[in-house]
């Protein structure tokens, strides 16, 4: 039986037998779960390789402390991998969508555009991500689609309305983080820019 | 921002009427709050399209978990992916192991070139109004080769 620090020890050190086995554990569930939610084998293996090679460089640079069970911490990754990617399709979705009509479209403006709408979405998430602790399990749980009900019996709220004002409040804190990123307003002039030209 | 504040407040908070009038009148003769004003609708209505979009692809997905810092963390770390030879030895090794223990393909079955053969001669069939028994017969026998895709049988 292997312990979890021997696996990232032998995975540090790019041991070909444990990301077999890795592989051979963790993969049919992996692949399963994204056949599930619109995806094929293959991506389910670029995910794998993507969320593995995370994992590998990561451990080059940082000291990582599992906090749960190895294949828990892995799926959760790979399933985080595959949220990303579908969050990207649909940016890209709906940047093709609006341009498909337009005479000037190209690939260099929709590339322009596509990088401007990662951009927007990495803004967003640092938004949240510098929030207090407190404030970021509200905007979590009602982002993961809990009512404010739920979050109020998880949270400790006093009611619903509690939660609601919690929220109010959140927003308020993200809008004065987004106004003082030097990215956001960046990507106002820039995302001006595209719509002039 | 100088009126973020009060921004914040008028839209934010439970304001009476001569509140609100004085705000709209100020709205319209201070350019400055304007500017900022829009700034905020901006900003707030930004929030809202990212937040819409995130909640739309956590519904369709199943057993999903929407994880701020896990987020945060992956999308900064994409970027660092196959920056040094060592990365790129390690991609080649990992994908090795997903192609050695890939399944083998199985050829796909000719199933709706099948359903339209036996289609196509069963209506031929049905418009023959002085086919004989015979013939019938042969094409009976072609429907069953077909069938069973089984080609010498034509021979």
């Amino acid at each position: 039986m292997l312990f979890q620090n021997d696996i990232l020890s032998r995975l540090r050190a790019r041991d070909k037998a444990i990301i077999e086995m890795i592989y051979k554990c963790l993969f049919p569930g992996i692949n399963g779960w994204i056949s599930l939610n619109s995806g094929t084998r293959e991506d389910a293996e670029d995910i794998f390789h993507d969320s593995l090679m995370c994992l590998i460089t990561k451990l080059d640079t940082h000291t990582v402390q599992l906090t749960c069970d190895f294949s828990t911490y892995f799926i959760k990754i790979c399933r985080n991998k595959w949220f990303q990617i579908l969050n990207k399709r649909r940016r890209m979705a709906f940047i093709t969508a609006e341009n498909y009509n337009t005479p000037l479209y190209d690939m260099y403006e929709l590339a322009e555009e596509e990088e401007t709408e990662n951009k927007k979405y990495y803004a967003f998430l640092k938004a949240l991500h510098d929030l207090d602790p407190r404030s970021q399990t509200v905007m979590e749980a009602s982002l993961n689609g809990k009512t404010n009900d739920e979050i109020a019996a998880e949270m400790g709220f006093v009611n619903s309305q509690a939660v609601a004002d919690k929220k109010k409040n959140c927003k308020k804190k993200l809008i004065r983080i987004l106004a003082g990123y030097s990215e956001y307003k960046e990507l106002t002039n820039e995302a001006l820019h595209i719509h002039r030209t | 921002m100088k009126h973020f504040i009060y921004i914040e407040h008028n839209l934010n908070d439970h304001i009476n009427d001569e509140e609100k009038n004085s705000f709209i009148t100020q709205l319209i003769n201070n350019k400055g709050l304007g500017k900022e004003y829009k700034k905020y609708i901006k900003l707030e209505n930004f929030l809202n399209e990212q937040e819409e979009r995130i909640e739309d692809i956590i519904k369709e997905l199943t057993d999903f978990i929407f994880d701020v810092n896990l987020s945060y963390d992956e999308f900064v770390r994409t970027d660092d992916i196959f920056s040094t030879v060592q990365d790129q030895e390690t991609s080649k090794l990992i994908r090795s192991i997903i192609e050695s223990n890939r399944p083998p393909n199985t050829p796909e079955k000719k199933g709706w070139f099948r359903a339209a053969a036996v289609l196509t001669i069963l209506l031929y069939v049905l418009n023959q109004d002085t086919a004989s028994l015979v013939i019938n017969t042969n094409i009976k026998n072609m429907v069953n080769a077909i069938v069973k895709m089984d080609f010498s049988a034509l021979t």
